[in-house]
């Protein structure tokens, strides 16, 4: 691959620098942070790749789904039930409980889409599925019950996919898996005619439809390879935290934080939703080193997210990206001239360009 | 067994009158502003949270403690309707059921925060305890809140069916343009229909406090329900949602019978799942024959 077009103007520019730097910060983190510092870099990985994950359907395909929390609860309870149940291995159970999410997205999307429901109903539809399978969880004994399941194996290092320490490998596991996974979905997002038709069907299916674009494969797809995904950082967080119950992995509410997390960083961005996941988890710990009582950080955290989600929605904006986006657009303004950028510029008078006005 | 029977099917029809109290306030603003509101079960706290603050130990204070608890939730409700509904109702899109969404989030944990104790609750604020009758026992604040949400129910019907204010509604939720088009003053008809479900959340919270003790995730739960009960019903005519709520109420007492109560729950979505693929329009549908 080569370089052109990574700096060929000033917001490409501005992004490759602080995608190298962010990259560069979050190699050499975990030399300089402890162990409970990292615990918390791996947390915050993994609320990036959930919600980058949820994106895939949410963001480029406009998938409101809710059913995403049952995905990161399949991969958690994968691993429970085959790997702390039965002696698999890890991997072996993260990759079967990856497949059946994704059977789950695509026969939910099938299913939807068999019966055309609109956005309201996806959301409300997604969302009676993750409630249900809460209530099967809660009650099989199979999946803990009420009480939960407990990791019992001794056994570490990365064939156990289990340190107990130190939290390093966990946090560097997550993060290949998010450049992995971000890679993939740019390539496939530009490359794939499949990723191209995405942003298409969300703005208008019935066009993408008369133009041959198969819209309810493609849904489904977007769903399965979304939902699948999803389930690795559930599987990922059971390993580190080694419980799973119910109500700690299969709940509305992470369903709402993926939804809410990718439309506060900017939904249908590829950064985005990884800028909001490390952000909740940074103001979090920033709360927990304020004098709060350690059960209300999570409380104040969750306020602060949905009042910046409010405002982000209620003054028009679409995002934390986007946001970043215009901004450097409206700050490089005054020096490249509008809008047919080839010919440099006759110098005559230049219109007077504020930076509140600019830009645009 | 039969007492017990009876006994469920009483309890499930009292609960579910008040399934409908709490789904009329939700099915007023979906149908007249075509907003989905996430936050709705929260008003439903709101009104939880003001009894359980008043405490009040006799009938009288229980009473005012209602109607404080309704003005207070309709304020909030304006408050809402005013600042970030209305200003977004032309964007369209998803952004009012993401607003909304985390507007429930915000209640919730400013909940659990200012109640860190859950499963609050009130003595009960009646005169009397049960009542009892060959076997079967039902207590006297849920016979009292099934009645007051039957009536208040019925209050709804007459101002939406037989009262100029009503017809207005009425005008809104059918025919947007139409509406404008003669007249009708249509955000003040919005608030006020905003301002009315909140209230009538709250005074169903209020009423099922001494029922059932109140914490934050109730607010979810309930949010969830309203919908069960907007959906099933249908958008065509009002009955249908003190129907589709008498029916949870009555599903969910009898399943309670035959499954342990998180799968009898599951049950429950499941057929929600079912009605929202296979009859979307609800039990009565907007087809008019006019």
């Amino acid at each position: 691959m080569t370089t052109r077009g990574w700096f060929d103007t000033p917001l490409r520019r501005a992004n490759t620098i602080v995608v190298v730097l962010a990259l560069a910060v979050a190699v050499v983190f975990p030399l300089f942070a402890d162990a409970a510092l990292t615990g918390v870099g791996f947390v915050a990985l993994i609320y990036a790749i959930r919600n980058f994950t949820w994106n895939i359907a949410g963001g480029f395909v406009g998938l409101l789904s809710l059913a995403h929390a049952s995905a990161f609860g399949v991969g958690a309870f994968a691993v429970a039930v085959l790997a702390w149940g039965h002696g698999w291995n890890p991997w072996l159970a993260m990759l079967v409980g990856a497949l059946a999410a994704a059977v789950l997205g695509l026969v939910t999307s099938l299913v939807m889409s068999r019966f055309g429901v609109n956005a309201f109903f996806y959301a409300l539809g997604t969302m009676a599925i993750t409630l249900a399978l809460q209530g099967v969880a809660a009650s099989w004994d199979l999946l803990g019950a009420a009480t939960g399941l407990q990791n019992l194996g001794a056994e570490q290092g990365f064939a156990a996919l289990q340190w107990f320490l130190d939290p390093t490998p966990f946090y560097f596991i997550a993060l290949t898996f998010l450049v992995l996974v971000t890679v993939g979905t740019a390539l496939m997002m530009r490359r794939t005619r499949f990723g191209r038709s995405l942003p298409f069907i969300r703005e208008d299916p019935v066009m993408a439809a008369s133009m041959g674009v198969p819209v309810v494969r493609n849904q489904a797809l977007a769903m399965a390879i979304s939902m699948g995904l999803t389930a690795v950082p559930g599987t990922l967080m059971a390993q580190y935290v080694q419980f799973v119950s119910y109500d700690s992995v299969l709940t509305l509410e992470i369903g709402v934080a993926m939804l809410v997390g990718t439309i506060i960083g900017g939904a249908g961005t590829l950064a985005g939703p990884i800028v909001a996941g490390i952000g909740i988890a940074a103001v979090e710990e920033l709360l927990r080193g304020l004098e709060v009582s350690s059960a209300n950080v999570s409380s104040y955290t969750q306020i602060v997210y949905a009042v910046l989600v409010i405002a982000v929605l209620r003054f028009g904006a679409h995002g934390i990206v986007p946001m970043w986006e215009s901004a450097i657009q409206r700050l490089s303004a005054p020096r490249r001239r509008p809008p047919s950028g080839d010919d440099p510029p006759l110098v005559s008078n230049p219109p007077p360009v504020s930076l509140s006005t600019g830009g645009g | 067994m039969s007492s017990t029977l009876v006994q469920l099917v009483l309890t499930g029809l009292l609960q579910g009158l008040l399934y409908s109290l709490i789904g009329l306030g939700l099915y007023l603003v979906f149908s007249v502003m075509r907003v989905v509101n996430f936050a709705h079960g929260y008003l439903v706290l709101i009104g939880m949270y003001g009894v359980l603050v008043l405490d009040p130990q006799n009938l009288l204070d229980y009473a005012v403690a209602l109607v404080i608890v309704a003005v207070l939730a309709a304020g909030v409700g304006y408050a809402v309707e005013r600042f970030l509904i209305e200003p977004g109702l032309d964007k369209g899109g998803h952004s009012q059921l993401v607003i909304t969404l985390s507007l429930g989030i915000v209640f919730q944990y400013t909940f659990q925060v200012l109640f860190p104790d859950p499963f609050q609750t009130i003595a009960n604020p009646w005169p009397w305890d049960a009542v009892t009758s060959g076997g079967v026992t039902i207590s006297v604040p849920r016979i009292a809140a099934g009645v007051i949400s039957l009536v208040l129910g019925l209050a709804v019907s007459w101002l939406v069916y037989r009262t100029r204010a009503g017809k207005i509604m009425r005008a809104c939720s059918e025919s947007l343009s139409g509406a404008l088009h003669v007249g009708v003053h249509v955000p003040r008809t919005y608030r006020t229909t905003f301002v009315l479900g909140a209230a009538l959340a709250a005074v169903a919270g209020g009423l099922l406090l001494p029922i059932q003790p109140v914490s934050p995730l109730l607010g979810l739960e309930l949010t969830v329900k309203a919908f069960i009960v907007v959906v099933i019903g249908g958008s065509g005519a009002l009955w249908g949602t003190v129907v589709a709520g008498v029916l949870l109420g009555l599903a969910e007492a009898v399943g309670s019978l035959y499954a342990p109560g998180s799968l009898a729950t599951s049950l429950v979505y499941a057929l929600f799942f079912l009605v929202i693929l296979l009859r979307p329009q609800g039990i009565v549908s907007s087809v008019r024959t006019a």
